[in-house]
């Protein structure tokens, strides 16, 4: 017995022996498709890049640090890392707190299942396609873009568009044609006075004929005079027959329908209001003695609310007096905040159900403890939970800041044209695809580029081996 | 930095240049299409084999290149196997050829990528191979071609940019009835149309090249040919008084927020194409500008956004134009007037091609070379409409309607022809269309005196002189 | 997408991925005012929703009306709603009309052309990250050779590498690959599977190497004493116990594939055959009247990656906490 023993454990030591260099080839060799792949694909072409980020254009002469030089002396690589850093600064801040408060929040309700997977969704979806739905919400014309007709709405609400709303970039004063001068607070007047029993004929014009017949005007008439009463007309003086003469009044030629007027003495106090009517005729009866003018109130033409370009250049700091340098380094273009939305729209998912999953792995007891020494739920909140999960909120804060730096579909697909070197979307990612690979490649720059890249996402790279090496 | 958005811009600018309406929309069938055995081919003879051939030519755009390239394909015996690569045909050749897998022939939007590819040898010369059929093209266009006195192009298709589009149902609620001769004369049409209530322009800015192509088009008007090549190849200054000149004079234009639709806010919002759907609209919904001042391949967005619209003032049928849902309404075009002082300029024109060039020197791919710059394969393509060749025996009577007879007739008859100054820029180009944008941002003398400063600088630092 | 994993344990598997956490007694006091919180979480849910609904009214309205009147406009006239743009989309049709139109069926540029190709580029690559990284990993565990903390260690750090720094030296390669051997994978779809595999590698590893070193050792030890292979090991032992989180990488990596655009553009950008994120990119910059299109392909592209979210939703959330959580 003991012998067989014996035996069968030399036995076994014998094989485990005799294989065990065998599990190390084995196993070595697991490793080797994948090392290949990393040395091939990874690691050797980020040595290459550094290489050729010292050479021109076309790979072929060393230049040494010019393509860095230049990089750093023209306006539209600044724009580009101006563009980084704002991103940097602004989204991954912003993303973990509507993280972490939509994971505080959600823990609350009943259907946070549902919740949770509609804030989710969005990262399911491709960068592209979303960008592509913000094209569209962005639209400048409020008929189509859903964020620019809320505005309109509630700006139409505040203050209603008049019946002759001006067309932008005119000025009520440029309606005025004859008989009419530019009154205070954008109103219009009769350039001349009138008192009772007068008549006056303002003319004006830079309203289309189509504008009229909508309102149902009617060929314009003066309304015969009478006593104790001012009368007049206000028509459209522009005919077809005689586009250039002004003041007749032809056949052709429209009256005003419901202008609001109001007569005034020369103080500017208000004596009478009235409207036009189809004929764009007027009448104010019982005027009393003195000398007055006929105004037409600024409210008439007030414009509705016309867009904002949310995806436009227009810097929110003002860069009036600024050198192109300074202008590139401190401007912040609306479209940069608009990307910023519809990127936060995509990864607030993420962040809130990493912040949730920390969020349940929480010390209860240490909460608990907080409430039983009476801490209010904010305190506790702020001096129990926030520390605590401040781990999880790093681990959130640093994935995001290496998603922006790295920031490419979005800037591409809202930016469209604005994400092409030197436009005001434009990031350090989407040079170096433009520059390596847009047209009119210049290798060197494009490497330099993403040489700086990499060195900005190094100390990414070093906390997370810092955090992965210490546990 | 690159041809970046030259590219983008100069296929852009191609890409709508389709024809698809044309064919589809005036019934224009194939059959009209001369085949190889009616019409003088240069004679190629059997080759066999097969070619691989890129151009940006897609969709609709595509069929009726495929239909050029039939006769072709049905002497020689040669398969093409054709890819249009859409608005990324710059950036694909370039990235083909990087890659090292280019196509034997391809067509190119920009001349620049002609010069690149031949200063890095990666195309073919094309004298050999052309012989007499070089001299088919004006000079100005060979020469945008050449590199190191070889021709390494051969344009097969153009683009005429001296153009102003109108809806005339707009010129008539004015009561304006002959088109402007003068600069003058269209800055009082636009005042007139403006009293009316009909804002006078669509003003296309999208990133900078349509008002690049404007300003350029004033440039040339203003100060003629030669100092627009100077300027183009940065012989004169950008701070020079003709430079000056043309921003004076364009900001007579560009400085009435109320001449441009939207104001200088919707300006500045008003990107390709939707700038032009805003003067030619769908049928049933108002025109909201009367003019845009845009190259001749608008009229591919004119009839591909909205049916029923007819070349020409007469109409159909010798029908009124109107913008009236009921009605017929119309499209059609006057050349961009010259100052009144200037109109010795009046016939230079300013434009674009598509260029073909050889990559690979094959017994195939230089027949077709060849066939591209004969007569034959631009008239068929003239004859399905929506195109114009730089090709000096491509006959008027080649194409369609009366708008595109006019419109080739004026790139055959151009005293001078320019090529768009800012697709010779190269990497300062995308910089060159910013400046551009602050212009008509803020049109005043003082902005003026500081964007020419700043271009001088720009065009300085990327040219190197 | 880019995550940080910077955990060594997976979450325990049977964790519900956006099911409520168990809630202690506590949390729930905290209730200031639950309708308040249930209404405002209520309006943000809507508020959510509208840019995915929006982009789904459009894709079925009239193509004509897009640039006429805005997508809401349908909850007044719902008789706007059609199937035509889908209808145009996959059999081509009349769309040329509407300012640029797509080939119809299967040829290149059309987007039933565009999911195959999506579909061609996301399962290679999936399948290779998965088994690639699984037997690396494996190899980290429960190899004896040295150093395996050191190259573990490599892998952590080459997870954040941008893949734009590889970009143009990858490129020369392929051409370099062409030249030698006749075989360029430039502008293939396997070159850009190669891509994908080797940047989706490391994660892989982290991935799979943290739910490894999970499992008993005593079983692999035991495997070996009674003189099973490494191979066999693997299969039989190892990875029926890591199915799960060989799932979540799977899916993770799927989705991130499935949604790149950046590395297709390169590799793929001019070409015919493209995957449809590259479909949409191209078509915005046509910039003729078509987001008829873009907004039906867009409902194209986001069918895949949605039923393979719902369908794996807990694995998938998995995936992405793989690390971010302790």
């Amino acid at each position: 017995m003991a012998v067989v023993a014996v035996d069968r454990q030399q036995g076994r030591a014998g094989r485990k022996g005799m294989r065990h260099g065998q599990h190390h080839l084995q196993s070595l060799a697991f490793l080797v498709p994948g090392a290949i792949l990393l040395l091939a694909i990874v690691v050797w072409p980020t040595i290459a890049t550094v290489r050729y980020s010292f050479y021109n254009g076309t790979a072929t002469k060393a230049v040494g640090l010019s393509n860095y030089k230049s990089l750093f002396s023209t306006a539209d690589t600044l724009i580009a890392f101006r563009n980084n850093v704002i991103w940097v600064l602004v989204f991954p801040f912003i993303v973990t707190v509507i993280g972490l408060v939509f994971a505080v929040l959600s823990e609350r309700i009943r259907w946070s299942t549902a919740f949770k997977t509609v804030i989710f969704l969005p990262i399911v979806f491709s960068v592209t396609a979303s960008s592509l739905v913000f094209t569209q919400i962005f639209q400048l014309d409020p008929h189509v873009g859903v964020l620019n007709a809320i505005v309109q709405t509630v700006d139409d609400w505040f203050s209603p568009p008049g019946a002759y709303p001006l067309s932008a970039g005119q000025s009520a004063a440029s309606l005025a044609t004859s008989g009419v001068v530019v009154a205070p607070h954008g109103a219009l007047e009769s350039s001349k006075t009138v008192s009772a029993g007068g008549t006056v004929k303002m003319g004006l014009t830079g309203i289309s004929a189509d504008t009229l017949t909508v309102l149902g005007a009617r060929p314009a008439k003066v309304p015969t005079p009478s006593a104790g009463t001012v009368t007049g007309l206000v028509w459209r003086d522009f005919s077809i027959s005689n586009p250039s003469n002004i003041s007749a009044v032809y056949p052709d030629e429209n009256g005003f329908a419901d202008l609001h007027l109001a007569l005034v003495r020369s103080d500017g106090s208000t004596v009478a209001t009235t409207t036009t009517d189809a004929f764009g005729g007027f009448r104010f009866a019982d005027v009393g003695p003195g000398n007055f003018r006929v105004q037409i109130n600024a409210s008439n033409f007030k414009p509705s609310f016309s867009g904002t370009f949310w995806l436009g250049p227009q810097s929110l700091t003002p860069t009036g007096n600024l050198s192109q340098t300074a202008e590139a380094l401190l401007s912040i273009p609306l479209i940069d905040i608009s990307m910023i939305l519809a990127y936060l729209w995509i990864w607030a998912g993420f962040t809130m159900v990493v912040v949730a999953a920390g969020l349940a792995a929480l010390d209860r007891e240490a909460l608990e403890a907080a409430h039983v020494d009476g801490a209010t739920e904010w305190q506790t909140f702020r001096r129990v939970t926030i520390p605590m999960l401040a781990p999880v909120l790093t681990v959130v804060l640093v994935t995001m800041v290496i998603n922006v730096l790295k920031i490419f579909d979005i800037v591409v697909n809202l930016g469209i044209d604005a994400s092409q070197p030197g436009g005001q979307a434009s990031t350090l990612a989407s040079d170096v695809y433009y520059l390596g690979f847009g047209g009119g490649v210049h290798t060197g720059l494009a490497s330099a580029l993403a040489v700086i890249l990499f060195v900005l996402v190094v100390p990414a790279m070093l906390f997370n081996l810092k955090r992965i090496s210490g546990k | 930095m690159s041809h970046v958005r030259a590219s983008l811009s100069a296929s852009r600018r191609h890409k709508l240049f389709s024809v698809a309406a044309f064919t589809g929309l005036l019934g224009l069938a194939v059959s009209m299409v001369p085949t190889s055995a009616s019409t003088a081919s240069p004679a190629l003879g059997h080759i066999g084999g097969s070619i691989s051939l890129w151009a940006e030519w897609t969709s609709t755009e595509q069929q009726d290149f495929e239909a050029v390239l039939a006769p072709f394909e049905a002497e020689t015996g040669v398969t093409i196997n054709y890819s249009g690569k859409g608005s990324n045909m710059d950036t694909a050749i370039d990235a083909a050829v990087a890659g090292g897998a280019p196509p034997q022939v391809a067509l190119v939007p920009d001349p620049g990528t002609v010069l690149a590819l031949a200063k890095k040898g990666a195309i073919q010369p094309l004298a050999p191979v052309l012989g007499s059929e070089a001299s088919n093209y004006g000079a100005a266009w060979n020469k945008l071609v050449t590199y190191n006195g070889k021709l390494y192009g051969v344009w097969f298709k153009g683009a005429n940019k001296n153009t102003i589009w109108y809806n005339p149902a707009e010129f008539a609620l004015a009561g304006i009835k002959k088109t402007p001769t003068t600069w003058q004369q269209l800055l009082t049409d636009a005042a007139t149309l403006k009293r009316a209530g009909v804002t006078p322009f669509s003003l296309c800015t999208d990133i900078g090249w349509p008002v690049a192509d404007l300003w350029q088009n004033v440039y040339l008007k203003t100060a003629g040919a030669t100092n627009y090549d100077a300027l183009a190849a940065h012989t004169i200054p950008w701070t020079g008084p003709t430079v000056t000149t043309a921003f004076n004079t364009l900001a007579e234009l560009i400085g009435q927020p109320s001449y441009l639709l939207g104001g200088t806010k919707g300006a500045l919002a008003n990107n390709y194409p939707v700038c032009v759907d805003k003067v030619f609209p769908k049928p049933g919904t108002m025109p909201q500008a009367a003019m845009v001042i845009e190259a001749d391949f608008i009229v591919s967005e004119i009839v591909g956004n909205s049916s029923g619209y007819t070349a020409g003032t007469a109409g159909a049928g010798g029908k009124k134009c109107t913008a009236s849902p009921a009605g017929t309404p119309c499209y059609d075009f006057f050349p961009f007037p010259a100052p009144a002082a200037d109109q010795k300029n009046s016939s230079a024109i300013q434009g674009s091609g598509d260029v073909a060039m050889l990559l690979k020197s094959t017994a195939a791919a230089k027949a077709l070379i060849k066939y591209l710059g004969s007569a034959e394969a631009g008239e068929i393509w003239a004859h399905l409409g929506g195109f114009a060749s730089p090709n000096k025996l491509v006959p008027l009577s080649s194409y369609p309607d009366p708008v595109t007879q006019a419109d080739a007739s004026e790139l055959q008859h151009a005293t001078s022809f320019v090529f768009s100054l800012d697709d010779l820029q190269g990497s300062w180009e995308p910089s060159l269309w910013q400046d551009m944008l602050n212009f008509v941002k803020n049109p005043t003398a003082k902005n003026i005196a500081s964007i020419q400063k700043t271009m001088q600088a720009q065009a300085t630092a990327a040219l190197g002189h | 997408m880019t995550t940080v994993p910077v955990t060594t344990t997976p979450p325990p598997a049977q964790e519900p991925a956006l099911q409520p956490r168990q809630t202690s007694g506590l949390l729930k006091r905290l209730r200031p005012s639950r309708l308040a919180i249930n209404l405002v979480l209520g309006a943000i849910a809507l508020f959510w929703l509208v840019p995915s609904l929006s982009m789904m009214i459009i894709s079925f309205r009239p193509a004509g009306l897009f640039e006429v009147s805005g997508w809401w406009k349908v909850f007044s006239t719902p008789s706007q709603l059609t199937l035509q743009n889908y209808k145009e989309l996959f059999t081509g049709g009349s769309s040329t009309v509407l300012g640029g139109g797509v080939p119809s069926g299967l040829a290149p540029g059309s987007v039933l052309d565009a999911l195959r190709t999506s579909l061609e580029i996301s399962v290679p690559a999936t399948v290779l990250v998965t088994a690639i990284s699984s037997l690396a990993a494996y190899s980290i565990v429960f190899g004896r050779w040295r150093g395996r903390n050191a190259v573990f260690l490599t892998v952590v750090g080459l997870m954040v590498v941008p893949l734009q720094v590889a970009l143009i030296p990858v490129a020369s390669l392929y051409r370099d690959m062409g030249s030698l051997t006749g075989w360029n994978p430039f502008g293939t779809i396997t070159g850009v599977v190669i891509f994908h595999v080797a940047f989706g590698l490391p994660f892989g590893v982290f991935l799979m190497r943290n739910f490894f070193i999970g499992l008993p050792t005593a079983l692999i030890e035991a495997g070996r004493i009674d003189g099973a292979g490494e191979w066999t090991l693997f299969r039989r032992v190892v990875i029926p116990l890591g199915i799960a989180a060989a799932a979540s990488l799977a899916i993770f990596q799927f989705i991130w594939v499935w949604n790149d655009l950046l590395v297709a553009l390169v590799f793929l950008g001019g070409d015919p055959h493209v995957p449809l994120t590259l479909f949409l990119y191209d078509q915005e910059r046509t910039l003729a009247a078509n987001f008829w299109i873009i907004s039906t392909g867009s409902m194209v592209s986001i069918v895949v990656p949605l039923i393979v979210f719902l369908a794996f939703q807990r694995h998938f959330v998995r995936g992405m906490l793989a690390g971010a959580v302790k």
